[in-house]
């Protein structure tokens, strides 16, 4: 094989240079991952999950005086869209959405806070850079390109957080990618009091 | 009469040279009557001919009819098949095929087979891993499972290719390849602009290694997939820069090269890369200037000067 090589330097020029295109791309992302210090902060995000049917009732959650707050409400126009509530645990590098219980003995006519057990003791931060200089990217959507003229579809860059190149992909909940548009950022966990 | 005379002598020398009784000769003799007789009139070998290519006419025509009914028979009972019915229907079948193939590389009478039944297992045996992946795999990491088949498929070519040598295998191997590549690429997040540009480039470069082996018969579709790649990949990356003006260096470039390893087909992408180049320079920055009308038949002439100067090139340098 080396002989067969070593008289064909165009064939081995050929075989040669996307091996090389790609190590030096499996450096460049490992790299950064050995020099940078991995993430320190657990990352809150929503995503809208889109529905047949307008919900009666919407949950919208927001970050007030650095906790998290779920407020429920009657739309008056509703998008279909329901946000869920999702954890991203650096530790474990999992993620676990954030359920919320709907009181059965309201009419929701002027929007009530709900109670987040599982947030109750969590302080965050609702700036875009986590303290430890993460930030939160993607998911991206790319056009086609070759991927899409030989293959249908191409890979998307997904949800992840980011520092100086090191890039941690978040992944997916129950094998269902995020979507581009679909992921809105809330907030970094600073302290779990509880 | 003194040449049939001599003629017979020379056989029966011949015949005791070698050994070779009466019997022998007159079962030769047969055989040979088989075989289109090079001496028979300039009609009767026509009307051979016309029966060989229609023999094969319809010998294809068959196995496509063949081919064709194993597939709507996949189809229409693939809900009612199992999981085991489906890897035996497609891996099995290609795994078969790519066995017969291999038996029939070594038996003169079916070498011819062993083309087609090479491109069927190349065309199911994916399919049945595919099928296989589609049960047992709960990620969704298709990428990986893309280059786990086609790493495969290139894997068992390549192998078949180190002991048989032929151009099919090859050929395969080398498609399977490339969709490795791209999958490779695209699971690394390299931009695609990029991937074509290396893996344009790449398969340039093997096809000029090719050119200069018995396998030279594939590299028009290798030049063409990877002058289209390459010259794409490179305006990508150079479009909108203080450099743009290199892709016409770069597409010359391409014109230079078909003339050194004789290819018509890199001698057609790049005079295409050319002419769609000077077309978008001249509507990026002469249309506002000179008028469209004006533009196109400027276009127009370049356009005519191009093709004859292509003409030219394939007469003197590489027919």
């Amino acid at each position: 094989m080396l002989k067969f090589l070593r008289s064909n330097p165009t064939i081995a020029a050929g075989i040669l240079l996307p091996l090389v295109v790609a190590a030096f791309f499996v450096i460049a992302t490992a790299i950064p991952r050995w020099l940078v210090a991995p993430p320190a902060h657990d990352l809150l995000f929503t995503v809208h999950d889109y529905r047949h049917e307008s919900p009666a009732i919407e949950v919208r959650f927001d970050v007030t005086d650095d906790r998290v707050r779920a407020r429920a409400f009657r739309p008056e126009n509703s998008y279909r869209s329901v946000p869920r509530l999702y954890r991203y645990e650096h530790a474990t590098d999992t993620v676990r959405e954030l359920t919320v219980e709907l009181p059965a003995d309201n009419d929701f006519e002027n929007g009530i806070l709900l109670d987040m057990p599982a947030l109750s003791g969590t302080r965050v931060s609702a700036a875009r850079r986590a303290p430890d200089g993460y930030e939160i990217t993607g998911p991206e959507y790319r056009g086609g390109g070759l991927m899409g003229l030989f293959f249908g579809r191409r890979r998307q860059p997904g949800l992840a957080i980011s520092k100086e190149g090191a890039v941690f992909e978040i992944p997916d909940v129950d094998g269902r990618p995020f979507y581009y548009g679909s992921v809105s950022f809330l907030a970094w966990v600073v302290a779990d009091d509880g | 009469m003194a040449d049939r005379d001599q003629a017979l002598a020379e056989v029966v020398e011949l015949m005791r040279a070698h050994g070779l009784d009466v019997d022998e000769v007159r079962v030769a003799l047969a055989d040979a009557d088989q075989a289109v007789d090079p001496a028979a009139p300039a009609a009767v070998r026509a009307d051979d001919t016309r029966a060989s290519i229609l023999t094969r006419v319809l010998a294809y025509l068959g196995g496509t009819f063949v081919f064709a009914g194993l597939g709507v028979f996949i189809t229409m009972n693939w809900e009612s098949m199992n999981f085991a019915a489906r890897v035996v229907i497609t891996l099995g079948a290609g795994l078969a095929a790519f066995v017969m193939a291999l038996v029939a590389i070594n038996d003169e009478r079916f070498e011819k087979a062993a083309t087609p039944l090479f491109l069927i297992a190349a065309f199911l045996e994916p399919i049945g891993l595919m099928v296989i992946f589609e049960e047992t795999y709960t990620g969704n990491d298709w990428q990986a499972i893309g280059m786990v088949v086609s790493g495969t498929i290139a894997a068992q070519q390549l192998l078949a290719f180190a002991r048989y040598r032929r151009t099919t295998l090859l050929f395969i191997a080398m498609t399977f390849l490339v969709g490795f590549a791209l999958l490779l690429f695209d699971k690394l997040g390299v931009d695609y602009a990029l991937t074509a540009l290396v893996l344009g480039t790449s398969l340039i470069s093997i096809s000029t290694g090719l050119d200069k082996t018995p396998h030279a018969v594939t590299t028009p579709l290798w030049y063409f997939l990877g002058a289209s790649w390459a010259l794409y990949g490179l305006f990508d990356v150079l479009e909108n820069t203080a450099v743009e003006v290199l892709f016409l260096a770069a597409a010359s470039g391409g014109v230079y090269l078909s003339t050194v390893v004789r290819s018509r087909t890199l001698l057609f992408v790049a005079t295409i890369a050319m002419l769609a180049y000077i077309g978008y320079f001249s509507a990026e920055h002469f249309v506002q200037s000179i008028g469209w009308p004006v533009a196109l038949m400027l276009f127009g002439l370049v356009l005519i000067g191009l093709s004859a100067m292509a003409f030219r090139i394939n007469r003197r340098y590489i027919r």
